[in-house]
């Protein structure tokens, strides 16, 4: 086993989740949202792949469309009492941002399905169907337990891209050391 | 008594009626938490526990050392048919080099254990990758990296005493109960190693902590190793540590501010390991005085006065010191006697301990702990806990305030709103990403700051609940008011009793040395000596059986060992 070849690192899915979390607070997201971005970019790079190239595509929002679509998640909600419900977006949402709440409506019994083709985690969403079933269904998939096992395998560039953004959420030894 | 072996739920086990529990209110206040002493529970203990029932097998494969201790030394250990090694490489920095803190560049010490066999190239790529520590990038066969540095104090006089062919003199050790000090062990995925998820069932790691503490336990043999090997380099003719004093030593360790941001972002585990520790004693209070139980309670008594008694020395503030701890043990030993033919003595010396200082009534915990005979494998289910739990977002808001009522009533003690609430804010420095408090006055946070500010977190959430419509879920709200997201994250985990130390971490008055004590005796450290308000020293396995007796003695009395010889 090697941790890096000239392409690729293996990187643990908790290393994943503190990088997108520091860098998403560098791009000026408040703590919760940061830390949810972070979950829904670690998940969906696991699961689908491109977690990482997506979160570089939302980094480029400006502030104000960065806030729109990181609520996007939040509208993907069956009421209590209701037997579907269709989402819809305009513009598409980057299925990064919708792959985890959907997998977790599935241990509530919730099943759903998207227009569009959903391979990787840069796929536009349009629309989300959303249906109540009667079986919830075990979310903690075998993709999971092989990252937390064997790691995670990511692109490098992409790695030390998102690497360099985090950094800046530390703060320096001097200026803390002065005050 | 035990813990139910057939109720694995802890949360069952906690709302079972039959349980007497102490309130939330009681055992989570900080001052309680930083009273707390190590137990049979504690993560050291119960891993040696575990490598002597089952029989480890742990073996010296390589020591390449020169006349100084410098080079590399190999432990094999094969644990229920599955394999690791230790492998630690050795180095002499100068004094001026050696620090306390988690940051530095050079160790004397830098060491990792790794599953699987050690081929060449695995130890070429770990004597590449481990000396440099949190620059290092690593992959999961590396399950822990560690470092720490020889005493500065003893190191040396140790070997030319051996060397001389004679033993330690007590007198000149004075509290030291350590040869090496260790200042980090990182696992859990950090710098590509496994996750701790990532062990399968019935891995004999898979416990918290198991792999650092088995890692710690090998970090304690090299010092002992190193101590002779150089010995015996000045002097073919030295000696090596006799019986008293061949596992007295055990290993120094340095602690600092990172263990408080870690017990606020881990409610569930905190709940767990605190839950266990109540429902044990519930169980033990209300045994009956056998004479069994008493012989065993007054031989804790006995070893505990000696203990403190050799150790010596006055109070440590915050916290009683050794002298004190000595007269304490003997009036709590008096007390025993007085009650000793109670219906249920070991009951009313815990209602008489609830009386005195925080310390004795943790002292008398601790010892107390010791007659409760729960099966390790029950306690290690108990301690997992799962790290994926769906929060029901469908919650209405008039749900979530009536969880605030219901859970978090104790925030209207903390004056949330007051300016000195607000003094503090938690950030990571950049180097080796230590954890450190900002005054907010003097540094902006900024994007920067650590989200470990629960109660200012949920007390404002409170606020904005007031604002919004009951009917709407959690979700809905959410729409509005995203940065409540931690906040309400906290609210429908509900991780338990025992998940929320009743305290603001950013208030001017915050002592992190509560927090931080607590989590060094369930890890199983000792001799707490804090250096400031910010961190402390502590030593773990200290009198703990080395590894070579295995299947050989008892293994779980060692803790609170007597100084050979004593200082009194």
């Amino acid at each position: 086993m090697c941790s890096m070849n000239k392409a690729n690192i293996l990187v643990a899915p908790r290393e994943l989740k503190d990088q997108v979390e520091r860098a998403s607070r560098v791009l000026g997201c408040e703590a919760s949202v940061a830390d949810r971005l972070a979950e829904d970019v670690t998940f969906c790079e696991i699961n689908y792949g491109q977690g990482i190239s997506s979160w570089l595509q939302i980094a480029t929002l400006n502030s104000i469309a960065l806030g729109e679509v990181l609520r996007s998640s939040l509208r993907l909600r069956l009421p209590t009492g209701a037997k579907s419900l269709d989402v819809h977006f305009d513009p598409p949402v980057l299925f990064v941002l919708l792959a985890r709440t959907l997998h977790n409506q599935e241990s509530c019994g919730i099943t759903w399905s998207c227009d569009t083709e959903m391979t990787y985690g840069s796929s536009p969403i349009v629309s989300v169907h959303l249906r109540s079933d009667t079986s919830p269904s075990p979310t903690t998939s075998k993709k999971t337990i092989d990252a937390l096992s064997t790691g995670l395998k990511v692109s490098l560039h992409e790695w030390e891209q998102l690497n360099e953004i985090a950094s800046q959420f530390l703060m320096s030894e001097e200026i803390l050391d002065a005050s | 008594m035990t813990i139910s072996e057939e109720v694995s739920e802890l949360s069952t086990l906690l709302n079972d009626p039959n349980n007497v529990l102490r309130p939330a209110e009681m055992v989570m206040k900080p001052a309680s938490l930083g009273a707390v002493r190590m137990t049979r529970f504690s993560f050291s203990r119960s891993m040696i526990r575990r490598a002597f029932t089952n029989q480890w097998e742990i073996k010296l494969m390589v020591v390449d050392f020169d006349e100084l201790g410098r080079g590399h030394i190999i432990y094999r250990i094969l644990a229920e048919e599955k394999l690791f090694h230790f492998v630690a490489f050795t180095s002499t920095i100068d004094e001026a080099l050696h620090t306390d803190r988690v940051i530095a560049d050079v160790w004397d010490v830098t060491a990792a254990l790794v599953e699987g066999e050690i081929d060449n190239d695995l130890l070429q790529f770990l004597r590449d990758e481990v000396p440099k520590q949190e620059l290092s990038r690593l992959d999961p066969r590396v399950l822990v990296l560690t470092r720490g540095n020889r005493s500065v104090r003893f190191y040396d006089y140790l070997v030319e005493r051996l060397a001389d062919g004679k033993q330690p003199e007590s007198k000149k050790l004075g509290d030291a109960g350590y040869i090496m000090r260790s200042t980090a062990f990182y696992g859990n995925g950090k710098f590509g190693m496994r996750s701790f998820l990532g062990f399968e069932d019935q891995h004999p790691l898979s416990a918290p902590y198991r792999a650092q503490f088995l890692a710690a336990w090998l970090f304690r043999e090299v010092s002992y190793e190193s101590v002779e090997h150089c010995a015996k380099a000045k002097n073919p003719n030295a000696v090596s540590f006799n019986d008293e004093w061949s596992c007295f030593f055990g290993l120094g360790n340095a602690t600092g501010l990172g263990l408080v941001p870690w017990a606020m972002k881990h409610p569930g585990e905190l709940n767990s390991w605190i839950a266990i520790r109540e429902l044990a004693l519930s169980n033990v209070r209300f045994l009956k005085g056998s004479n069994q139980n008493k012989q065993i309670l007054e031989e804790w008594f006995d070893k505990a006065y000696q203990y403190f008694s050799s150790l010596g020395g006055g109070d440590r503030w915050p916290w009683m010191g050794p002298d004190s701890l000595a007269k304490a043990t003997l009036l709590i030993h008096d007390t025993f006697r007085s009650l000793s033919e109670n219906d249920f003595p070991f009951n009313d010396l815990y209602l008489w301990a609830e009386k005195q200082d925080i310390e004795i009534t943790e002292l008398v915990i601790s010892i107390l702990l010791e007659l409760d005979d729960t099966d390790d494998e029950v306690i290690d289910s108990l301690l997992m806990v799962g790290s994926q739990k769906k929060a029901n977002f469908n919650t209405t808001v008039a749900d979530l305030k009536k969880i605030i009522e219901e859970n978090y009533l104790w925030l209207n003690e903390l004056n949330l709103d007051e300016t000195e609430a607000k003094h503090y804010w938690w950030v990571m420095s950049d180097n080796a990403e230590e954890p450190r408090r900002a005054e907010r006055s003097v540094i902006d946070p900024a994007h920067r700051e650590i989200p470990i500010d629960i109660s200012l977190r949920i007390n404002k959430l409170l606020g904005d609940l007031h604002k919004a419509d009951e009917r709407i879920s959690a979700g809905e709200f959410l729409h509005s008011f995203p940065e409540h997201g931690i906040a309400i994250k906290r609210l429908l985990d509900n991780s338990g009793p025992y998940s929320e130390p009743r305290e603001n971490v950013c208030d001017f008055k915050h002592l992190p040395l509560n927090l931080q004590r607590f989590q060094l005796a369930m890890y199983g450290m000792d001799n707490f000596s804090p250096q400031s308000t910010d961190w402390l020293r502590v030593t773990l396995f200290q009198g703990a059986p080395r590894v070579s007796e295995i299947g050989s003695k008892e293994s779980d009395k060692w803790i609170l060992p007597k100084q050979p010889g004593g200082l009194v």
